[in-house]
């Protein structure tokens, strides 16, 4: 009888022990599941879900040191931009841009390849602009040079950074560098002229959509360098981008 | 002679004493005009689409003002000077901490309002005060020093506000206004403690004040909105269906007319009305509301239309152009101040109607050269003496149209007459802006569409071209002004001598 009365104590107490081991692995925080993908997995399978997409809205904010979207003259500095793509190479966008001075002018824009449209900032009509003052949409997903490409082989020191929620949605997050030269291939010398650029990726844990870019220009102002931020939304939402006159 | 008789200082001193709490109000009404270029560069409102939204950044101000002043006349009358100078002093703090800390445009305005609130109780109560506290044989020159107090803040704002924009920041001009109008509620509530409330009925008209807020606001927004602004897409969405985001005009000005309507109808019929439109009856009540009204629409043309002018035409950045537009815009309000006392004197010796000609033909003049002459070459200097020509006349103008109301109308009506006469030169300074800030963006797009095209890429070509349409459009304000001056000169001829109110005696005090 003795004995049996131990082994059942020792079943209860076992029994116990694991129900007490469940119920506090339940209470505290639940460790980050470790996913069974690499980096560089994530980010391929990005790339492959990103092919699909057709349509898509985005916003561009851009933070620390001044970048201009004219280089060459310093005329228009970059504050932020909105709008929707449409693959291959349609797209319509609203820039704010500050001048020299400081004064905010909204611009509005319409890329169909290389025909391309402005708004005139004093008059707001619509013009017809010279391709290479414009910019073709058609680099952002070319096979080539797009972000893809980026995704599948431009990023270097790739690591998982941990798995957060991005625009109410679970997502990789990923960092690692890229080229300046590659990317400023991917925006036409908008960003990274000044050297190599920290990236980061959230991209969805379940769909592999990427939901978000956050790009850092060291080369620009170590004390304060420039900052990029482009959010995807509205992934596959078809639109419809026409010529506006 | 009660009052007098329970006051525990001498009239001088506590016009003083009430004066600082003017100053500070009337320095805050124009100390934005040199600060507004900042302010929209650093709360990155669009030019020029987002023009009208700044517009508020002022009219904000000038409305809520506008609806206090009779308002807090009357309860003043109810509920005593001091209490309500006080509490009027303590609203203008609140809401210059609220101003500086507003996340985006929209609190901003809040904040702009809840200033103008308190702000915009003081010089009424502050002209009943001096109606309460002086004899009727002083009041004109009391009326005259108040009136170049008030006078002097509206100087020192411009310059104010260019000196924190060039070595601070426009914020500062709020954090500052906290203690200044602390130290002044203290002051009020020493100097106020011997006066009592006029009326046992206390009564207060909410519905008038309502109807009559509700009546300002619509005007304006649908003044505003009536210029359908720039033609350049204001947001995402308007890119997309290219339409100019906008709510429909007409209804505004219908909700304006009823509103404005009903205020009359309830007037009439209430027990105690916020406005007694018997008042009306007055024939100098009138006229002189007439003048102030259009007085105060072309000021407001100058308030804001100069340092725009500086920003665009002149100056190098937005910091040096404060300093100039402060420095040019001293040379209209120095010579308000100083008009400002003689008027008073004038209307002492000769009545109402001579320094107010005076005045009006002075300013039409300033503003007829102003219009022939400010193009892209005119220099400081002469842009200062034209300025210093509409001041004159403006401050010859201020103290009769003043004494002209309050000694029209019955004792215990002071307080809102005194209001009302401000009142009325605030409304047109808020319909002035808006109806010209509408003309203003509407002539730019016609204007800029009439010219030829200038290819985009041309950036140069295309600031120069912003300049002249900028230049040419302020002319035509200028120009605009000179003739509502001219309308102001029929009402103004139209003034009767100098009579007492029913009640009063020629030697009482």
């Amino acid at each position: 009888m003795a004995k049996g009365r131990s082994c059942g104590l020792v079943f209860v107490g076992l029994f116990l022990a694991l129900g007490l081991g469940g119920l506090l692995s339940g209470c505290g925080p639940r460790p980050t599941p470790t996913p069974a993908l690499s980096p560089q997995e994530i980010a391929q399978r990005a790339a492959q879900a990103m092919l699909e997409v057709q349509f898509l809205h985005f916003r561009i904010e851009r933070s620390g040191a001044i970048a201009y979207l004219d280089p060459a003259y310093k005329t228009m500095v970059f504050r932020r931009a909105e709008g929707d793509f449409q693959r291959p190479d349609r797209m319509r966008v609203l820039v704010r841009i500050a001048t020299p001075e400081g004064f905010t002018l909204d611009v509005g824009a319409i890329a169909l390849g290389d025909e391309q449209y402005a708004t005139n900032p004093l008059s707001g009509d619509w013009e017809q602009i010279p391709p290479e003052w414009g910019f073709n949409p058609a680099h952002l997903f070319d096979p080539e040079v797009g972000i893809e490409r980026l995704m599948e082989e431009g990023l270097r020191d790739l690591t998982l950074a941990g798995v957060e929620k991005v625009e109410g949605v679970s997502a990789y997050h990923l960092a690692g560098r890229a080229t300046g030269e590659r990317v400023v291939l991917l925006t036409q010398g908008l960003i990274g002229l000044g050297g190599d650029v920290e990236v980061e990726v959230w991209v969805g844990s379940q769909d592999f959509l990427i939901r978000r870019v956050r790009i850092v220009e060291p080369a620009t102002d170590p004390q304060d360098p420039t900052v990029w931020e482009i959010t995807f939304s509205r992934l596959g939402e078809p639109v419809e981008i026409e010529p506006p006159i | 002679m009660r009052d007098v008789e329970r006051r525990l200082l001498a009239p001088y001193l506590i016009l003083a004493l009430i004066a600082y709490g003017v100053f500070i109000a009337a320095d805050d009404l124009t100390v934005v005009s040199t600060m507004l270029p900042q302010m929209i560069v650093d709360l990155e409102i669009p030019i020029p689409s987002g023009l009208d939204q700044a517009a508020w950044i002022v009219n904000a101000y000038l409305i809520a003002y506008v609806v206090t002043m009779p308002f807090m006349g009357r309860v003043s009358d109810l509920y005593g000077r001091r209490f309500v100078f006080v509490v009027s002093l303590l609203l203008f703090a609140a809401g210059s901490l609220w101003v500086p800390l507003a996340p985006n445009l929209t609190w901003l305005i809040v904040g702009r309002a809840i200033t103008a609130l308190g702000g915009g109780a003081m010089v009424p109560v502050a002209m009943a005060i001096i109606g309460d506290v002086f004899p009727p044989r002083r009041r004109a020159f009391a009326m005259g020093l108040l009136g170049a107090v008030d006078t002097a803040g509206w100087i020192w704002g411009p310059l104010y506000g260019a000196l924190l924009v060039r070595y601070l920041n426009w914020r500062w001009q709020f954090y500052i206004n906290i203690p200044a109008s602390l130290v002044g509620a203290v002051l009020a509530y020493y100097a106020l403690a011997g006066l009592q409330p006029h009326e046992r009925d206390r009564r207060l008209d909410w519905a008038g004040a309502i109807l009559l807020t509700a009546g300002l606001i619509s005007l304006n927004v649908a003044l505003i909105r009536s210029g359908g602004g720039a033609n350049a897409p204001t947001s995402f969405e308007a890119l997309v269906t290219q339409r100019r985001d906008s709510a429909p005009v007409f209804p505004l000005y219908g909700v304006a007319a009823l509103a404005f309507g009903l205020f009359a109808w309830v007037e009439r019929r209430v027990g105690r009305p916020l406005v007694d439109l018997a008042l009306l009856r007055l024939r100098n009540f009138n006229l002189a509301g007439l003048v102030n009204l259009t007085t105060g629409f072309v000021l407001i043309i100058a308030m804001v239309d100069v340092p725009l002018f500086i920003n665009v035409i002149l100056a190098e950045d937005v910091r040096s152009a404060a300093v100039a537009s402060g420095r040019v815009l001293s040379a209209l309000t120095v010579s308000m101040a100083l008009a400002s006392v003689l008027g008073g004197w004038l209307c002492q010796r000769w009545g109402y109607r001579l320094p107010t000609l005076l005045g009006l033909v002075s300013t039409l003049g300033g503003f007829l050269l102003m219009g022939r002459s400010w193009d892209l070459g005119v220099g400081y200097g002469e842009m200062a003496a034209q300025l210093a020509l509409v001041g004159l006349g403006f401050g010859l103008v201020i103290s009769p149209v003043a004494t002209a109301v309050v000694d029209s109308a019955w004792m215990e009506q002071r307080g809102v007459a005194s209001a009302l006469v401000i009142l009325l030169r605030l409304m047109g300074m808020t319909v002035g802006l808006s109806a010209l800030t509408a003309w203003g963006l509407h002539r730019f797009g016609v204007i800029t569409r009439s010219l030829p095209p200038i290819p985009l890429t041309d950036t140069a070509a295309q600031v120069q071209r912003a300049m002249e349409v900028t230049a040419r459009i302020i002319r035509e304000l200028f120009l605009i002004s000179a003739l509502v001056t001219a309308l102001a000169l029929v009402p103004a001829i139209l003034l009767r001598p100098r009579t007492l109110s029913p009640g009063q005696k020629v030697d009482e005090g």
